[in-house]
């Protein structure tokens, strides 16, 4: 077995400034998300052609690809809850399922973008229904394309993102790198996919929903 | 830290109900700004639920809280600033 890392913590009041500086990170990156979400919706307001919920976008799929994110978040901090109680099989059983949900999000993600780009007469009609004409559904499909793959593309960008990092905190895990006294690395990495699932709610509910 | 696996496990059951619900109610029929507002007012609560049980944020000090909560009215008046414009761009 490897030695645990040594705890070279600093602390800022009783956060770690690594956990600090991930929530520095997490505010930043919220203003990001917010001002494409922002952009959109002042798009949005000033273009007459938008669909309505459910016409174009399949809902009950991406409120089942919003359920996976809300079970991985779920396992995400059963992660933490193991280590905690420095269960390292636990730690390694609810990583592994919180990357397999983001790895299922993107596979539904991809096939979703993989549907509207090949397009075909069903969607077509779907699309002809709400006054946007062709058979297919590009990022060039005007403004409500644009908005629509600007926004779920750069989110999809951190699924992937915290799909690579929590993959690097599991071979970690692997190697029994944590404990109960040395879990900072989980939590931070908890920390980054929760606003991963955060963020995601608010982009169903704008793009899909409203 | 504490064992809190029931209160995730219900925080979880909780962000399911609503989604389901936010799913079944824009089939209502309700009216516009009506759908918007309730559509928003479970969103606001689904992102506080993630936030304050799975983010920790429930456990942590005052003073981390409020550094995160400070850039909130900065990005509504960031909005505000937006729909400034955009207001100017409709009289032209």
């Amino acid at each position: 077995m490897d030695q645990a890392i040594p705890m070279n913590k600093s602390f800022f009041g009783k956060a770690t400034t690594g956990k600090l500086g991930m929530w520095l990170f997490i505010v930043m990156d919220g203003l990001t998300f917010g001002a494409i979400i922002i952009g959109g919706l002042g798009l949005r307001i000033s273009t007459e052609t938008w669909p309505i919920a459910g016409s174009v976008l399949n809902v009950p799929l991406t409120a089942f690809n919003t359920f996976l994110l809300i079970c991985s978040s779920f396992t995400m901090v059963m992660a933490l809850n193991s280590i905690l109680k420095d269960d390292q099989n636990g730690l390694i059983k609810y990583l592994a399922f919180t990357i397999a949900g983001g790895v299922m999000f993107l596979g539904i993600q991809v096939w979703e973008y993989s549907h509207f780009i090949m397009g075909g007469e069903h969607l077509g009609n779907l699309l002809a229904a709400v006054g946007i004409p062709g058979d297919q559904f590009l990022p060039t499909t005007g403004i409500y394309g644009s908005v629509f793959y600007v926004t779920t593309m750069f989110h999809g960008l951190h699924v992937l993102s915290g799909v690579i990092y929590l993959s690097v905190i599991l071979s970690m895990a692997l190697k029994q790198k944590f404990s109960a006294d040395n879990y900072d690395r989980v939590e931070i990495a908890g920390l980054f996919w929760h606003f991963i699932d955060l963020v995601w709610i608010l982009v169903f509910t704008i793009i899909y929903l409203i | 830290m504490e064992d809190h696996k029931k209160t995730y496990l219900w925080n979880a059951i909780g962000l399911a109900i609503l989604t389901v619900i936010e799913v079944w109610v824009i089939g209502l029929g309700l009216p516009r700004m009506g759908l918007i507002a309730l559509l928003l007012s479970i969103t606001v609560t689904k992102i506080m639920l993630v936030a304050l049980v799975y983010m920790h944020l429930r456990y942590e000090t005052k003073t981390l809280r409020r550094l995160i909560a400070l850039p909130i009215p900065l990005a509504l008046y960031f909005l505000w600033g937006v729909m400034y414009d955009l207001a100017y761009s409709w009289t032209m």
